[in-house]
C-alpha cells in the first residue's frame, strides 16, 4: 500500500487532526510553491492511539491552522495520501510513529533515502 | 430522508469520541468484539456442520442445539453490543464502506436462513433428528457457513477501506 522505502517531506498546514483510533489521520494542507510531487491535501495515516501516545503525541500536539513539516511514504498507487514516518516540530524535535522509533539514544534513524 | 446527520451525531456523542480517542478501551472492545465470535459463530459453525454430519454425528441434534444456544446467545449479543460500539466511533465511514454494507445484509441473510430453519425445520426436529437431515436442513447449513465466512471476512476486509 505505502512505498516504504521511499521517503517525503510535505511542508504545509494543518487542515484536520483527527487523534483517533484505529489510526490517527492528519490531513495537510501543500501549497503550490512546494512543486509538483506535494503540492495539494495530503492525509499522512499514524497509528492508534495508544502507540502514538507512547511516542510522545497527544490529542493536542496539532490543530487545525498549525504549520507543519511531516516526512511520510507516499501511497504506491499515487494517490495523495502517507504513512506517516516523523513529524519535525518547531523546536526541531521528531516525533515518530511507532513503527520507526529513534535509536536507543535519541538520535534520528539511519536515513533510508531523502 | 438521509440518515448521515443521524450517523453525525452518533459519532459524535461524548461516549462515542471517548472512545475513539480511548488507549485502553478501544482495543479492548475490538478484542471482545473478536472473542464473542468464537462464542457466536463457533459454535453456529459446529451445529452446521453437525447438520451436514461432519462433525458430531452420534450427537443428536436436538440435545447439540439445546447446549450450544446459550452460548451461542451470549456471544451473540456481546458481539451485537461490541459491534455497535465500533460502529458508533465510525459511524458515518463505516455507512460508506462497501464491505461494511454487504456484512450487513450478509447478517440480515444469515438471520433470514436461520429463522426459516426454526419455522420449517425445528418443530419437526424428532421426526428426522436420528434417521438423517433433510436435504433442506443441509442447504441451510451450507448457506449459513457461506454467510457466517462471508460476514467474518467482510468485517475484517472493511477496515483495510477506511
Amino acid at each position: 500500500m505505502f512505498e516504504m522505502s521511499k521517503n517525503v517531506t510535505f511542508q504545509g498546514t494543518v487542515v484536520e487532526y483527527n487523534w483517533e483510533n484505529p489510526h490517527t489521520h492528519i490531513i495537510v494542507r501543500v501549497p503550490e510553491s512546494a512543486g509538483k510531487e506535494t503540492a495539494g491535501t495530503w492525509d499522512i495515516e499514524g497509528g492508534a492511539v495508544n502507540i502514538m501516545a507512547k511516542q510522545g503525541w497527544t490529542k493536542t500536539t496539532f490543530k487545525p491552522g498549525d504549520p507543519i513539516t511531516v516526512v511520510g511514504h507516499p501511497m504506491k498507487d499515487g494517490s495523495k495520501g502517507a504513512s506517516l514516518f516523523y513529524v519535525i516540530l518547531p523546536g526541531g524535535k521528531r516525533l515518530y510513529h511507532d513503527i520507526a522509533r529513534p535509536n536507543a539514544d535519541g538520535s534520528a534513524p539511519p536515513p533510508s533515502q531523502p | 430522508m438521509s440518515v448521515l446527520p443521524l450517523l453525525n451525531w452518533l459519532q459524535n456523542t461524548g461516549w462515542a469520541t471517548a472512545l475513539k480517542e480511548s488507549a485502553l478501551v478501544f482495543p479492548f472492545i475490538e478484542g471482545s468484539h473478536i472473542l464473542a465470535l468464537s462464542f457466536s459463530v463457533g459454535m453456529v459453525m459446529m451445529l452446521d456442520l453437525r447438520l451436514l454430519r461432519v462433525s458430531f454425528r452420534s450427537q443428536p441434534v436436538a440435545l447439540m442445539m439445546e447446549q450450544l444456544m446459550p452460548w451461542t446467545m451470549s456471544g451473540f449479543g456481546i458481539m451485537l453490543l461490541t459491534g455497535f460500539l465500533l460502529f458508533a466511533t465510525q459511524a458515518v465511514k463505516a455507512w460508506g464502506n462497501t464491505f461494511f454494507r454487504i456484512k450487513m445484509i450478509l447478517l440480515i441473510l444469515s438471520g433470514i436462513n436461520a429463522l426459516y430453519y426454526q419455522l420449517r425445520y425445528f418443530p419437526k426436529m424428532a421426526e428426522w433428528d436420528r434417521a438423517g437431515t433433510p436435504l433442506g436442513v443441509r442447504a441451510i447449513a451450507v448457506l449459513s457457513l457461506i454467510f457466517w465466512i462471508g460476514v467474518i471476512a467482510c468485517g475484517r476486509t472493511m477496515a483495510y477501506e477506511l
